[in-house]
């Protein structure tokens, strides 16, 4: 399990810079084993910060971090553990397949051979190609390849998907799916496709601004909220209404004389709270992690002055 | 557990070098070359006669061999600068500072990797020239292992330098363009300031030059002057030689130990700021300035001096704050200047008021030698004119009649015979009443400002300048060692002459007694003359 306890990251101030940088506040996350876990967050929200403290590229500023007990900074023993691989293959461009395989058995004892020869076979990667002469989708793959290779109990793969083509997100998923479930090891990944964390893991955790605004099994996360469509007789529902009725609305709209809403609460204890108002429709409609995300950063006033700005 | 401890560190190592096949072609080529020309050039001279046969002497007809193998000693700069790459480029940075190694797992695989594509085909190259001079000087098979051993130690002790200095620079460096001017810089700076520091500021203040004295060839210890003990530069005995090699190597493997300390502090957050640390930003900056401004003051080129050193400051400065530069800022760094120019100008005053920080009480030992020449001068202003005495013993005085009639046999020129012999005694006597005559009337009395900015502005010379009520005395001891050509290399005589000078001011009143007693010692001429100044 790794143990993400009440870290806090903070980068010194550069010159011209009247203060320090927070990029991580007082955040707490517990990744047990054998999941797939997402990291969700706005751009510059700390994900990639967590996931560089996590494999002890950072050390933290406050908190712990630590990877089945042991604590995971200047810790060999831990960082056996953990593979990362993160959003740029730049420094892989003067690899062949043949270097990128020595580079990385020269570092994890587990390091696979047939894992490895049998995934670049499988996806036919060229052998002898310098890496600057791959597609970016073929980098990509030889680093998850890579990656997997190293048979590591956890993978963290940072925005590792981003910029692929559906089919080839959908080749590297399955790979990485299949390999990860014959061992039981844990995979943690950072995106910005909402979508594609939902479709992926079993838990997510959203992040803005370095604060932890939630961290859950997904199914639970969706059950937190629900969007509520409600009409009321000769009358307009209003969010001060819904609100007196004892509901957290984070977003409301109206069309007409419907009216929309999204709170947080699970749909069962929502609907006997707006009851009393006798509406004459009332209905919940179950939200996607993509509106979840969405709707929370609104709440937090994120892209709420570009929007301002463009009406 | 070591072996396997080893194990780990020697894979991560051969890891580092796959990543480097560029730089460890062209250092192959280069060692190649070189050995091959170095293997040519090598060979072994007749040099003199000795008991009437030939002597020879190993040596390198030609140097370009050599020059080849210079250079591939300073490709280790472009080795560190890959395999150190995790300091100054995030990517890479993220890839190592997360594989399974601790801090100094990875700086011990980085240096092993260092040396298996630099030092280690650097020792090849020098074991293989060692067995082809074997060959080749069979006919001096020690002197020629000796005097290879010797060169190819200086060029060893340049490479681990280069290393050490890149390493160093490195470590304290967040960007690469940083940590490549900075360790060319210091490079410089660390092997020229101490030797400008003992030859221009102590030498200078002090007065005193010895030839003999070992405290400016001390200063081959640092860096690059340890091309000082390549056997062609006739500063050191061949035991001395290597005696500074290995403390010059020795110090190179602690800057190197140092720079363990720095990496270890470092991590993520530190990638890609120009400058780490801000200590070394300073320290960086004001051993270059010194070093700078030590070379102008030489010159005696200030006006130049401080532009070039000025415009060389604010351009390093400018390349390393990559922000932008308020008025306040560049205020700060013109003050940081002018606070360096201060602290120049605080410790030059420090030598001229110390007699070079103590070295004015040098002086001069008896020794074995041919020649043997004394002269006393003392040199007074008055009325416009200078006045000088000159007080010489005779001249070309033997002073060892034996080995003087084996260098009549050995000579195949013609030696006049020496007016008159000097006996041992007579000569330890004499060297006794110079030095003691020394020790009389230097004193430190007498030092003012004044004299101190002279002597910074107007350059060393700056004793012609009026000194109404002071005498300039100039006390010499030349002589010319022991020959002992048929120990080559292993003696300690075989090159140069020896010289021992001490100038110093005197009250003009104390000047009759000074030239009567530099009289007595000499006990030979005196030549007085008076000459104009010269006047701009």
């Amino acid at each position: 399990m790794i143990n993400i306890n009440d870290v806090t990251m903070v980068f010194d101030k550069n010159k011209g810079e009247k203060e320090n940088f927070v990029a991580l506040d007082h955040v707490t996350i517990e990744i047990p084993e054998g999941c797939i876990y997402g990291f969700l967050g706005s751009n510059g929200a700390g994900k990639s910060t967590l996931m560089r403290l996590m494999c002890g590229v950072y050390p933290c500023s406050g908190g712990m971090i630590t990877i089945d007990d042991m604590p995971v900074y200047d810790n060999p023993a831990a960082k056996g553990r953990i593979f990362f691989v993160n959003d740029e293959t730049i420094q892989y461009a003067n690899y062949t397949l043949k270097d990128l395989k020595n580079y990385y058995a020269s570092y994890y004892p587990e390091f696979s051979d047939e894992v490895f020869d049998r995934l670049t076979g499988k996806l036919e990667l060229p052998q002898n190609k310098r890496m600057s002469q791959f597609s970016k989708g073929m980098k990509r793959q030889a680093v998850v390849v890579a990656a997997l290779s190293c048979k590591t109990k956890y993978i963290m793969l940072d925005e590792a998907f981003d910029g692929l083509d559906p089919a080839m997100r959908k080749i590297i998923k399955t790979m990485i799916v299949d390999e990860l479930m014959d061992r039981g090891a844990t995979m943690i990944v950072s995106s910005h496709n909402v979508a594609e964390i939902n479709e992926l893991c079993d838990r997510a955790m959203l992040i803005h601004q370095g604060h932890l605004i939630f961290a859950d099994e997904i199914d639970e996360i969706k059950s937190g909220f629900c969007k509520i469509q409600m009409a009321l007789n000769g009358a307009q529902m209003t969010k001060e209404m819904a609100e007196q009725a004892g509901l957290e609305v984070m977003q409301f709209s109206r069309l007409g004389s419907v009216a929309q809403m999204i709170v947080r609460g699970g749909s069962e204890d929502m609907i006997p709270r707006l009851r009393p108002l006798s509406p004459v429709l009332l209905e919940a409609v179950p939200l996607t992690l993509e509106e979840i995300f969405i709707y929370e950063l609104e709440v937090r006033g994120y892209g709420a002055d570009i929007l301002r700005e463009d009406k | 557990m070591e072996q396997t401890y080893f194990a780990k560190i020697n894979k991560a190592a051969t890891a580092e070098c796959r990543n480097r096949r560029k730089i460890r072609l062209m250092i192959t080529i280069l060692a190649v070359a070189g050995g091959l020309f170095e293997m040519g050039e090598f060979g072994v001279r007749n040099w003199g006669v000795v008991d009437g046969e030939i002597a020879k002497k190993p040596e390198f007809q030609g140097y370009f061999g050599l020059f080849l193998i210079f250079v591939m000693a300073f490709f280790g700069a472009f080795a560190v600068f890959g395999i150190f790459s995790d300091l100054t480029n995030k990517q890479t940075a993220d890839v190592q500072l997360s594989l399974p190694m601790s801090a100094k797992d990875r700086f011990l695989s980085k240096v092993l990797a260092l040396a298996r594509l630099h030092l280690i085909p650097l020792a090849i190259e020098s074991v293989l020239m060692l067995v082809v001079g074997a060959i080749r000087g069979s006919e001096v098979l020690e002197d020629s292992l000796i005097y290879l051993l010797q060169a190819h130690g200086v060029i060893m002790a340049c490479a681990v330098f280069v290393d050490a200095v890149c390493i160093f620079c490195m470590c304290c460096c967040g960007a690469k363009a940083e940590g490549v001017y900075t360790s060319a810089i210091t490079g410089l700076c660390v092997s020229l300031t101490p030797f400008m520091f003992v030859n221009y500021i102590m030498e200078t203040f002090s007065g005193v030059s010895y030839s003999r004295d070992n405290v400016g060839k001390i200063c081959s210890v640092f860096g690059g002057m340890v091309v000082m003990c390549f056997p062609e530069a006739d500063v050191f005995t061949t035991t001395k030689a290597f005696l500074v090699i290995a403390v010059n190597i020795v110090m190179s493997c602690l800057l190197a130990y140092a720079s363990f300390y720095i990496y270890r502090k470092r991590d993520g957050r530190h990638v890609g700021k120009p400058m780490v640390y801000d200590l070394f930003m300073e320290l960086f900056m004001f051993l270059g300035l010194f070093t700078l401004f030590t070379m102008f003051a030489y010159i005696q080129s200030w006006g130049i001096g401080l532009t070039v050193a000025a415009i060389i400051y604010l351009v390093i400065r400018i390349v390393a704050a990559r922000a932008k530069i308020t008025p306040k800022v560049f205020g700060v760094w013109i003050l940081k200047y002018i606070v360096s120019f201060a602290v120049f100008v605080v410790i030059m005053a420090a030598g001229y008021f110390t007699g070079g920080f103590g070295y004015y009480r040098t002086r001069c030992q008896d020794f074995d030698c041919y020649y043997y020449n004394i002269d006393i001068e003392t040199t007074g202003y008055e009325n416009g004119y200078y006045d000088s005495s000159d007080f010489h013993d005779h001249s070309n005085r033997y002073t060892m009649k034996d080995k003087y009639e084996q260098r009549l046999l050995m000579s195949h020129s013609t030696i006049e015979e020496p007016e008159n012999f000097i006996t041992v005694e007579e000569r330890k006597a004499k060297t006794k009443a110079c030095m003691d005559l020394v020790d009389k009337y230097y004193t430190l009395e007498g030092r003012d400002m004044k004299t101190f900015a002279e002597i910074l502005f107007d350059g060393r010379d700056s004793y012609i300048s009026n000194k109404d009520n002071r005498v300039y005395a100039h006390v010499n001891i030349y002589s010319s060692e022991d020959y002992s050509y048929n120990e080559y290399p292993k003696n300690d005589r075989y090159y140069s002459d020896t010289h021992y000078g001490v100038s110093f001011w005197i009250p003009a009143s104390e000047r009759a007694e000074f030239d009567r007693e530099a009289d007595e010692i000499t006990g030979g001429s005196e030549d007085a003359f008076d000459w104009s100044i010269f006047d701009d």
